[in-house]
């Protein structure tokens, strides 16, 4: 009878909640349905003749409810409330097709033996007691996701493992169903491309726990693996690279092995290290010389009882630029510096210093000018002048020398240009030269002191810093340890300009004496500005690691640090026309996104311009898209490239600028069959649980995947579902109305009223 | 061989009468150096005008040496003319140093005069050697004559046995560094440069045609700038004096402005 007169189970009365689903504007149109009831009842009150004030009441009253209920029913009132459905929930089940699923356990066998034996069609005991309970729906997934009907579909050959994908991808397909939940069989071994909250929040809302089975060791005990190298986008030719070498290994704490370095199958660097406990990183120096996108490979000694070979070699790429490279040295006055600088560089074809030289008032000397019109009115007075060179050495320049445009302009090459800046020491430099007030003092990586010391001059002797002994331009050696040896016997250079601090995130490179505060002379300092680098070389004479006595005529020193310091200041300079990949190896089938920079002359963005992506394979095929614009950032376009066949390719960007094209670099993108798979390979059961616990399921390690069952039995999903309810049509509401209204029909009669 | 020279050197000292009058005026200078100069004071300034002394075959010459010629009246006016027409931050007194002083290769630039009585022992020529390869400048002035350039020549090959002599363009660089010299002109030493203003000769004995020359490295750096049949040195020296012809110390010291800037930029 309940059912029948208010149309659903009293439990769901007792158990939901009442919602409604007006507008807001349907809602503000209450109060005037009140208001009018309130009309009406009061309509009644203002009725004279025979009626009396009880009968007024009695009507008003039953009226009023009536047109309440009306009202009720008109606000679309629903219950919220959980029910069980007749028909069973439904779970999809995403199962890993990487490549790393082949890999071995100790103790479970390969990973895919794993979900042979629990998802068989017909043997497989995981999927037959989830069949028994619920609707079961199979998802591969790799680098794309698709719905399977068993397990014969999978091949474990994908690369790349795009988890996030796969479970939008799932709750697509199945959306509309009563999902109790989906389970991810994976290693975990993924690397997702975007961040996972915003995915896990999404099915924390929608009310679909994830369950995880972990496949694979947490840990494996006996294996090395390159877990990272790291090298620059970009050097110059003939510059020393320092690459960054991560190694982590488990069981074989103390061994030594090989570490070999490859360029396009030439050994370019060989050396025994002792393996560390975990991780261990070094940092080796490179030397490069064939120019153009390089290939370095590293391998690790592989142990005959390693879990996972494929992972002692790893392959980065490099692009060796053989441009040249433009410096613009300027002096407040003559000085042996600018001599042995040049001199220093003359035989480095990848540099290029042009001096500028007071040599009077007002009256300038120009050096290894390119043409007659350079620097032909002194120091830049426009962007374009200035930008046209890749890094800026101020000497000993007093303030007052350069304007405060000129100043702003060159914190503007350093932080937008991505141009180098050095400071070099002097009677005019630093809080000397009236720099501690200045624009330029902002940039600086050093404090400059309150007081200028203009009578300060002493012999130092230079240290390096632990951060100097790993820096490629301050190597000066073929060694670390030579290096070491060679710095600490250099002679003493002058110092005029008495600095003692760096600024907060500032590396100090080289220190002199400490005083009894133990606080060290600056000798160099550096720090990132915006895009580019500024250094600080407070020292008068580096020219006497060049004439000094003790300095033998072969020593190269001199020579050596500045080249490598220039070329480290400046190789990593934007061009107008750059090129990023969001990665420098995929796997096949992969995308690889390029990401490209478009300048003007003037280094500020260029606007409404279409460049191209070029991806050359190894037999000159080409495929080319077009790079649209970043909606919101000014000169910044990108493009997706699908590879789709392994291989060994080169990528440039290219822009057709008044009739003539113009290249970016070109750099290399190696394409294979397994990507990265190989590598941070062992189960990541970091990930799978978050994955659980922030969807509100639940993590489990392969030996305990028979819980997994139970675990969705006794979700509330499933074939339990959330329903909204309308409530305007119970059979109720039109028996209380009409009662209501025979009610007062029948007042009426019978207190013989109109 | 080195008697006949010694001779002929004799011959032209003291014998002809026009150098004897120079040559008193050159005892004048002399007097005025009694001792070696106090070292500089550390590396305070930028640029030390530094005379390098060699051994000669005159050493005993007036208790001084040959190097010592117009020291250092000659250098301190130089200087005093450097500070005011650069802006180089110049010690302002005279700096004269030993070739084979290891503090030598402290100052990049050097300056030598009267070379052709220049005599090197070994150790001299290989520290100007290693000086000169490390990149040091040697300017050289105030030798006149074939006699001198021969003499002058012989001691370059004890420092630089195979290394040609050449003469300087006039687009070079050094002739541009601060003052555009377009033409090289000779300079006189006080007594000649007072006869020419009678329309007397500039020249000392057989050296009539001033030149610039040098001697370069592998890669084309100017290691040795040769003023021969000339004196850049009597110039500054007597700058002062009115009767010293003006263009010839003006040209004097554009030219020593013009390579001590070259030195200190190329």
């Amino acid at each position: 009878m309940f059912e029948f007169l208010f149309k659903y189970p009293a439990e769901y009365f007792a158990e939901g909640r009442f919602i409604s689903v007006l507008a807001w504007w349907q809602l503000a149109l209450l109060p005037l349905a009140i208001a009018t009831l309130a009309f009406i009842v009061l309509g009644y009150f203002k009725l004279r003749g025979r009626t009396r004030n009880r009968d007024r009441m009695a009507i008003a009253l039953l009226r009023g409810t009536a047109l309440a209920v009306i009202v009720f029913s008109l606000s679309r009132p629903l219950l919220e409330v959980t029910a069980q459905m007749p028909q069973p929930g439904v779970v999809g089940v995403l199962l890993d097709n990487s490549i790393s699923m082949g890999l071995a356990d100790a103790q479970l066998g390969t990973r895919s033996d794993f979900i042979a034996q629990q998802l068989d069609a017909e043997s497989g005991s995981l999927l037959r007691d989830l069949q028994q309970s619920f609707d079961v729906r199979l998802f591969k997934f790799g680098a794309e996701t698709k719905a399977i009907s068993d397990i014969g579909a999978m091949d474990y050959a994908d690369g790349d493992s795009d988890l996030i994908e796969a479970l939008r991808f799932a709750q697509t397909t199945m959306q509309g169903e009563p999902i109790a939940g989906l389970i991810v069989i994976s290693d975990g071994a993924l690397q997702p491309d975007e961040p996972l909250d915003a995915l896990l929040l999404g099915l924390r809302s929608a009310r679909i726990p994830v369950y995880s089975i972990g496949l694979g060791e947490s840990r494996y005990s006996r294996d090395i693996e390159i877990s990272q190298v790291k090298l620059p986008d970009t050097v110059l030719s003939g510059s020393r690279v320092m690459a960054e070498v991560s190694i982590k290994q488990q069981g074989y704490d103390g061994l030594p092995v090989e570490l070999l370095v490859e360029d396009d199958s030439r050994i370019v660097h060989k050396q025994q290290i002792r393996l560390r406990p975990g991780t261990q990183s070094l940092k080796i120096p490179l030397a490069t010389a064939d120019t153009g996108p390089r290939q370095l490979e590293f391998h690790l000694t592989a142990m005959d009882d390693e879990q996972v070979a494929a992972n002692n070699s790893r392959q980065a790429m490099l692009t060796v630029d053989d441009r040249k490279m433009r410096v613009l040295y300027y002096e407040g006055e003559p000085r042996f510096e600018m001599k042995f600088v040049r001199r220093a560089v003359a035989d480095d074809d990848n540099l290029g210093v042009t001096g500028l030289i007071r040599t009077a008032d007002a009256k300038y000397y120009r050096v290894g000018i390119e043409s007659r019109e350079e620097l032909r009115n002194g120091f830049p007075i426009t962007r374009d002048e200035l930008f046209a060179y890749d890094a800026i050495i101020l000497g000993s320049v007093e303030n007052s020398l350069l304007s405060r445009e000129q100043q702003n302009m060159i914190v503007e090459f350093v932080s937008e240009r991505g141009g180098g800046l050095l400071m070099l020491g002097g009677r005019h430099a630093f809080s000397e030269g009236g720099y501690r007030d200045s624009v330029l003092q902002q940039i600086a990586p050093v404090v400059m002191p309150e007081q200028a010391q203009t009578d300060f001059t002493q012999q130092v002797k230079i240290k390096p810093t632990a951060a100097a002994l790993v820096h490629p331009a301050l190597l000066i050696a073929d060694s670390n340890e030579k290096s070491i040896a060679r710095w600490l016997t250099l002679p003493a250079l002058t110092m005029v300009n008495p600095i003692r601090r760096i600024k907060p995130g500032a590396t100090l490179l080289l220190s002199g004496p400490a005083n009894e505060q133990g606080d060290a002379y600056v000798a160099m300092a550096w720090h990132r500005y915006g895009r580019g680098k500024v250094v600080a070389f407070p020292v008068q004479n580096s020219w006497n690691w060049q004439m000094h006595h003790e300095i033998g005529l072969e020593d190269q020193t001199h020579e050596l640090l500045w080249r490598q310091l220039l070329r480290w200041l400046t190789e990593t300079v934007p061009r107008r026309l750059s090129l990023d990949l969001s990665a420098q190896k995929i796997h096949a089938g992969g995308v690889v996104e390029l990401r490209s920079e478009v300048l003007q002359a003037d280094f500020s963005a260029q606007r409404e311009a279409a460049p191209r992506g070029v991806l050359t394979a190894a037999d000159g095929s080409e495929q080319v898209i077009t790079l649209g614009a970043h909606p919101s950032l000014p000169g910044i376009y990108a493009g997706k490239l699908a590879v789709a066949d392994p291989g060994d390719y080169l990528v440039h960007v290219e822009l057709d600028e008044q009739g003539a094209v113009t290249r970016s670099g070109e750099t290399r993108l190696l394409v294979t069959r397994a990507g990265d798979e190989y590598f941070h390979s062992e189960m990541n059961d970091k990930l799978l649980r978050r994955i659980a616990d922030q969807s509100n399921g639940n993590f489990f390690a392969a030996k305990d995947a028979g819980k997994l069952v139970a675990a969705l039995e006794n979700n509330d999903r499933g074939s339990r579902t959330l329903l909204r309810l309308d409530l305007w049509d119970m059979p109720i509401l039109f028996v209380l109305l009409i009662t209501l209204l025979c009610a007062e029909w029948g007042y009426r009669r019978w207190r013989s009223l109109a | 061989m080195k008697y006949a020279k010694l001779f002929l050197l004799f011959l032209t000292a003291f014998l002809l009468p026009a150098v004897a009058t120079s040559q008193s005026l050159q005892q004048d200078d002399q007097a005025q150096t009694t001792t070696q100069p106090d070292p500089p004071p550390g590396n305070s300034h930028e640029f030390y005008f530094t005379r390098g002394i060699y051994s000669g075959e005159f050493d005993d010459y007036d208790e001084g040496g040959r190097w010592a010629v117009d020291y250092p009246k000659s250098d301190h006016q130089f200087l005093i003319a450097l500070k005011r027409l650069s802006v180089i931050d110049a010690y302002g007194s005279d700096n004269a140093i030993e070739l084979t002083d290891p503090a030598l290769r402290q100052f990049p630039l050097l300056y030598v005069v009267e070379v052709g009585s220049m005599s090197l022992t070994q150790a001299e020529a290989l520290a100007l050697r290693n000086y000169l390869l490390a990149g040091g400048l040697l300017v050289i002035d105030d030798f006149w004559g074939s006699w001198a350039w021969d003499q002058f020549l012989s001691q370059m090959q004890l420092v630089f046995p195979d290394r040609a002599i050449v003469e300087v363009p006039p687009e070079h660089p050094v002739f541009h560094a601060f003052y555009n010299i377009d033409r090289v002109i000779q300079v006189p030493n006080v007594r000649q440069g007072w006869a020419a203003q009678q329309g007397g000769p500039t020249h000392e004995y057989d050296g009539i045609v001033p030149h610039v020359r040098g001697i370069f490295d592998d890669d084309g750096r100017m290691m040795v700038l040769i003023n021969w049949n000339t004196d850049l040195g009597d110039a500054w020296e007597w700058a002062d004096n009115p009767d010293y012809p003006l263009k010839f110390s003006t040209y004097a010291f554009e030219m020593g402005i013009n390579f001590v800037i070259y030195g200190m930029t190329h």
